[in-house]
């Protein structure tokens, strides 16, 4: 008979009680709603407010779950295709059942809150809580495996066999945590200070490795290896474009080959007025800022072959390299360059360039913005602001909204264990980061010490060469500062913790800390087990949801600063506007129209990846004429492919013939951040 | 003591196999008959699809992968000889066309390649030994709306190329509003020219040919202007033609090594975003049986292969042995042909189909790209304009180039309007085209008939002692393609091959490296099912199992790519 011990059970001595496995599981996700309770919460606001909630069925997953998208429309003066709009959505992962309650907060709080008003008369806010619905109900599973996998079954280990591996629940506890099998080939042994948790033995002071480690479950299609193909299909967390990892087979096998991934992208790309998207999952952009997750180059400074043809075209050698600008020389007047109005960009795409890696400098600046705002809205609420935030991963939902669809995107994780008060010899020395280097000075910098530039240089997988003499001395000479070096850190995947690593680094200490004090059921302490191959093993460690939902008494106290955060967004969106139209009588017959338009918001109109990616429609400021009425000069339309928020300017000048006292519209279109239009006659005085 | 023992096939299937293989197939009604010699519309392809199922209907299947963008189909035709297994069962050969619709004749190969096969089935040896042992998985015309388009439409060499389907080219707000325009209504696209006073030209006539405009000295001026291809500004942005039906190139929708519109050009906003595309890849991704891939297009006879992008991993060095081996045939088979890496001597293809079947599925890839010039009269590797006219006259009577007719424009004024016809020069003359096909079909038949040949070349059984014994079965590919590729092996993208033997207990199992010195890579768990990764080409693979048992054992032998077997092992 299998043990569960829980916090109740130890306490009492109460071993192997039935109950107490129930109270386990209710414990955990008290609070929270699964699948069924999240559709008929939906259902509740649509009922409950039918003029400005549309309810509808994006898409099935693949165990046949609806995936529902809840659109606000408030009254309100623009009609909603004019409107900017916003995206939240949550659980993509599958396992962030958290995102799914601060969504269906937020959701509330569109609908009634009193500082959501004009977020409800100005935007159309699309919610969806539960992108993975097939992820979703198994946190509220027994066991309870932490999966991101879609409801099907794939091959995992290529033994033709699908899905046979999964994760046991050996000790009847109601959830999979860690195993531990003393092992002479096992590399870890307990960490004293932390029980139940595990540590790799540390030769040089001696220390033999006397276990292996893994997570709870046994060999059961008897190849040798444990919970090696679960019985879960690929993630939809992972099948997005932006850096795809080919041939992982949770990944599913493109982008977009997932139904759950194909829906919300189908459905988002119909619709060219999303401004901003905030995703609730795993990671948390504001926290830690997003770094590359590689899949790309960056062109500025690498060199390319010319493939053999083009190159003699060229008079270029293909055995050589060159850099973008010294093949564009020689292609710029080339005929066929211009008869076809060839840019460097299309040049560049001939040549395989590759695609961003990173936000552009004024999307990151804006993310900063933000994240100082939801900081301080993080503190008001009385939370902790210091602690980490994961990175969103490879071919994650996330970085698809803002790498390919061109919203101004981020990620928010809504709680994560706080970090725990600091020891009194840790206070002195903030740890140091790629955050906190980029506003150091270069003397603050070098007083650090070479020590310590040693030891960060290492964390963040410098390459040997540029050790701490290399680099104090580079900083010394001021061919380097923090500031760049911060830069280029991010750019080669440093300055954050990727989700694994948080995982590994939470999973430890703090996470140790926060369970013992709150959720002390979460915690199993060694429990000795017969495997199926006979082996023994001892199950240990710490339920793995608490690292994402944690008791919803936690939880709860974060959504009213999320949706404060969304709310501040919301207002901070471009909104363009005519500032100055003027008519002119040039002669009798012939006027001159001047129009003026700017950007009224805080947030420019385009991100920076939108502008280079060319996502959306650039603004077009534009003159419809009435009947009679010719435009002689001056475009059809003026654009911007980038009109900056507050201080962006457009200015367009037509000449027109046609009778005095002829209308004319000045109009001007953007995809995501709204319109505007003035309606005019051909009068000396012109204006309004 | 050692004992040989036979390996027998199952015998069903043997007999069915002997009163089947190698007679000429009796057709159930008149068997299609198409014509090389000429184009063939989309219409004539698919009523030979539907002749071909009837006429072979157990050999064939005819089904629709789905809907296009326009209102066709994705239509599959299965060729299987039904007497020696079935389609899942054996090595598949994957061949389509047209996936870009303007290259024509990309189609009437495949429709070549399929008459091909059925007229040949039973008279040459080579032929029914492949279509025994091999399915092909066959979609003539991969993109049928805009094929169809550019037959009966006006259109140009290039134009339709993409998919229908509605894109803001010029991101004005107005979707496909300025398109070409048959301007005087002779149902080609062709150019627009314009005489203007001396010195407001940059090109003059040819001063032996007035088709032709040449372009100007250092001391003269100029008389005409060449303003582009055939239309008006239908939008009055300033431009012509700028916003025409489609975008989005199909063969840079594939799902691997895809990239965005920024990166590449023509492609879609996610892979496989349109169902030209994503209907053939969802249907193969349930065929790990696929194990080669020809995809055809125009121009300029290449053979290509990936990688398509320099920052694609490096292919294995034994799969570009073996692709090697039949791009160089393919060179001698095809004259003028060159075999090539896409992305270092064309250009850089994100999202090619050659690419997803390669990088997804681990299956062996070609596209060629069919028909070259034959106008360089002067052999100095160039054709000059005034080449391309002597063709015309000399070659084709004219038929090639619609002279200048005087049209009125309403941007330019008085204009000429001519050039050449849209079905020349990417697709060959009619009395060149078949050639083309039938060497193309060649290369295919070469690429088909070395799908791996799995065998068993005997199994040496050695007593130990008791019921106890060691087997040593060797497994045979006669063929150059690995029964697994190594792309498909170093990233594990398809299952290893699985061999097993039932009817005894298998205590150990293991791969013979060398069977001398008793090198066997022994498999730790689960012996009874031994894990394979391949049998690499022309090669034999020797298996190790250490049994307990007597009499009978079965041996049964798995490989995605090449096929299943079956057979009988004897302890004595």
């Amino acid at each position: 008979m299998r043990n569960s011990i829980g916090l109740a059970a130890a306490f009492f001595g109460l071993l192997q009680a039935p109950w107490l496995l129930a109270a386990d599981t209710a414990e955990a996700t008290r609070g929270y709603k699964n699948y069924a309770a999240v559709e008929a919460q939906l259902q509740t606001y649509a009922a409950d407010h039918g003029k400005i909630v549309k309810l509808e069925e994006i898409g099935k997953s693949a165990g046949g779950k609806s995936i529902w998208m809840m659109t606000v429309t408030g009254e309100g003066s623009v009609p909603a295709a004019e409107r900017p709009a916003l995206f939240v959505g949550a659980n993509m992962a599958g396992y962030h059942n958290a995102g799914t309650e601060a969504a269906l907060k937020f959701a509330d709080y569109v609908l009634t809150s009193d500082e959501a008003a004009e977020m409800r008369a100005g935007r159309v806010v699309y919610i969806a809580p539960v992108l993975n619905p097939d992820a979703h109900d198994r946190f509220f599973a027994n066991p309870r495996r932490l999966q991101g996998g879609h409801a099907t079954k794939i091959d995992r280990d290529l033994d033709g066999f699908f899905g046979e591996d999964n994760h046991d629940d050996l000790n009847g506890d109601g959830m999979i945590t860690k195993m531990r099998i003393e092992d002479p080939m096992g590399k870890m042994i307990p960490d004293e200070d932390n029980p139940p948790a595990m540590r790799s033995a540390d030769a040089s002071k001696g220390e033999v490795g006397q276990y292996k480690v893994m997570d709870e479950g046994d060999d059961n299609d008897g190849d040798g290896a444990y919970n090696e193909d679960a019985a879960a299909g690929a993630s939809p967390d992972k099948n997005f474009a932006h850096a795809f990892q080919y041939g992982n087979r949770d990944a599913g096998l493109w982008a977009g080959y997932l139904p759950e991934s194909k829906a919300v992208m189908d459905f988002l790309l119909a619709k060219r007025h999303i401004a901003a998207a905030v995703v609730f999952g795993p990671a948390n952009n504001f926290l830690s800022t997003p770094r590359s997750v590689g899949g790309g180059a960056d062109p500025g400074s690498m060199k390319y072959s010319v493939p053999t043809e083009p190159a003699r075209e060229l008079g270029l050698d293909p055995e050589q390299k060159y850099t973008l600008d010294e093949i564009w020389e020689r292609a710029k007047t080339h005929p066929q360059v211009v008869q076809n109005n060839l840019t460097k960009d299309d040049v560049a795409q001939f040549l395989g360039v590759g695609p961003a890696t990173k936000p552009t400098n004024d999307d990151m600046a804006m993310i900063k913005h933000f994240a100082e705002k939801y900081k301080k809205n993080l503190e008001e609420a009385g939370l902790d602001k210091e602690r980490s935030g994961r990175q969103y991963g490879k071919g994650g939902f996330t970085p698809w909204l803002y790498f390919q669809y061109g919203a101004f995107a981020v990620e928010l994780d809504v709680w994560g264990i706080p970090k725990p008060p600091k020891k009194d010899d840790e206070k002195k020395e903030e740890k140091l980061t790629v955050d906190t280097l980029e506003k150091m000075t270069p003397d603050q910098f070098l007083a650090l010490g070479k020590e310590k530039i040693a030891a960060f240089l290492k964390e963040n997988k410098v390459p040997e060469q540029y050790n701490a003499d290399v680099v104090m001395q580079a900083v010394k000479g001021g061919q380097m500062n923090p500031k760049a070096m911060a830069g280029m850190l991010r750019q080669m995947g440093g300055g954050g913790d990727a989700a694994e690593d948080g995982d590994k680094k939470s999973g430890s200490n703090d996470t140790l800390l926060f369970v013992n004090e709150h959720a002390p059921w979460a915690v199993v302490q060694p429990q000795e087990v017969t495997l199926k191959d006979g082996r023994k093993a001892e199950v240990f460690g710490v339920d793995p949801f608490i690292r994402y939902n944690p008791p919803y008494s936690h939880l709860e106290k974060c959504f009213g600063a999320h949706n404060k955060t969304i709310n501040q967004i919301s207002e901070a969106l471009a909104r363009v506007e005519l500032i100055d139209v003027t008519v002119e009588e040039m002669s009798k017959t012939i006027w001159r129209v001047k129009a003026v338009a700017t950007n009224s918001g805080h947030m420019a109109s385009h991100t920076g990846m939108a502008k280079k990616a060319r996502t959306h429609l650039p603004v077009r400021l534009g003159l419809k004429l009435s009947d009679g009425l010719t435009r002689l000069h001056g475009p059809k339309w003026v654009t911007s492919d980038q009109l900056n928020g507050k201080s962006g300017r457009m200015h367009g000048e037509w000449i027109l013939q046609g009778k005095k006292g002829a209308a004319v519209t000045v109009h001007l279109f953007s995809d995501q951040a709204g319109n505007d239009s003035r309606d005019i006659k051909l009068e000396a005085k012109g204006g309004r | 003591m050692k004992a040989k023992t036979s390996i027998l096939p199952v015998l069903p299937v043997l007999i069915c196999f002997i009163l089947t293989a190698g007679t000429p197939l009796k057709p159930k009604v008149t068997p299609p008959d198409p014509h090389f010699n000429r184009l063939n519309h989309n219409t004539v392809i698919y009523d030979a699809l539907k002749g071909y199922n009837a006429a072979y209907p157990d050999w064939t299947k005819l089904e629709s992968l789905g809907k296009t963008l326009g209102g066709g189909d994705t239509w599959l035709l299965t060729i299987n000889n039904p007497a020696t297994g079935k389609p899942d069962d054996k090595p598949a050969f994957y061949i389509d066309g047209a996936i870009h619709a303007n290259e024509a004749q990309s189609a009437d190969t495949v429709l070549y390649i399929i008459d091909f096969l059925f007229k040949n089935y039973g008279k040459l040896p080579k032929i029914t030994e492949t279509m025994d042992r091999a399915v092909f998985y066959i979609i003539p015309i991969v993109s049928p709306d805009s094929r169809v388009k550019w037959f009966d439409e006006p259109a140009t060499p290039h134009y339709p190329r993409t998919v229908q389907i509605a894109i803001d080219d010029d991101r004005d707000g107005a979707l496909d509003e300025d398109g070409f325009d048959d301007l005087n209504g002779d149902g080609e696209i062709t150019m627009m020219r314009k005489k203007v006073p001396l010195g407001q030209g940059n090109m003059k006539l040819h001063p032996k040919d007035s088709r032709l405009l040449v372009p100007l000295e250092p001391h003269e001026l100029g008389d005409y202007i060449m303003i582009g291809t055939e239309g008006i500004d239908n939008d009055g942005d300033g431009r012509l033609n700028e916003d025409t039906v489609g975008y989005i190139d199909p063969n840079r929708t594939w799902g691997y090594n895809w990239q965005p519109r920024y990166v590449q050009a023509g492609a879609p906003q996610y892979p496989l975003q349109i169902p030209e595309t994503r209907n053939i890849a969802m249907w193969a991704a349930q065929r790990p049986n696929i194990a080669a891939i020809q995809s055809f297009h125009n121009y300029g006879r290449m053979i290509l292969r990936g990688p398509g992008s320099k920052d694609e991993k490096p292919f294995p060095t034994e799969d570009i042995q073996v692709l090697d081996f039949f791009g160089k045939e393919g060179e001698k088979m095809m004259p003028g042909y060159n075999y090539y890496i896409s992305w270092k001597d064309l250009y850089t293809v994100y999202g090619g189909t050659t690419e997803h079947f390669y990088g997804i599925h681990g299956a062996l890839s070609f596209t060629n790209e069919l028909n070259g010039t034959e106008q360089d009269f002067d052999k100095d590797g160039k054709v000059s304009p005034e080449e391309k006219m002597k063709f015309n006259d000399q070659l084709t009577m004219g038929r090639m180039f619609v002279d200048w007719k005087p049209y009125k424009h309403p941007t330019y004024g008085d204009i000429e309007i001519g050039g050449y016809r849209h079905d020349t020069e990417r697709p060959p003359e009619g009395w060149r085209l078949e050639e083309d096909c039938h060497r193309n079909c060649a290369f295919v038949m070469l690429h088909a008939y070395h799908l791996p040949k799995l065998e068993f070349a005997g199994a040496d059984v050695e007593k130990l002692d008791g019921n106890l014994y060691k087997i040593y079965v060797s497994v045979r590919n006669s063929r150059a393609m690995h029964s697994r590729s190594y792309k498909a092996r170093r990233e594990k993208l398809t299952r290893p091959d699985i061999a097993t033997l039932s009817g005894g207990k298998v205590l150990a199992s293991g791969v013979v490296n060398n069977r001398f010195t008793n090198n066997i890579k022994m498999q730790k768990h689960r012996p009874e099912r031994l894990m394979v990764e391949g049998v690499d080409g022309r090669s034999v693979r020797m298996l190790y199992f250490l049994v307990e048992g007597k009499g009978d054992l079965k041996f049964n032998y798995d490989s995605q790519h090449g096929g299943k077997l079956q057979g009988a092992v004897t302890l004595r």
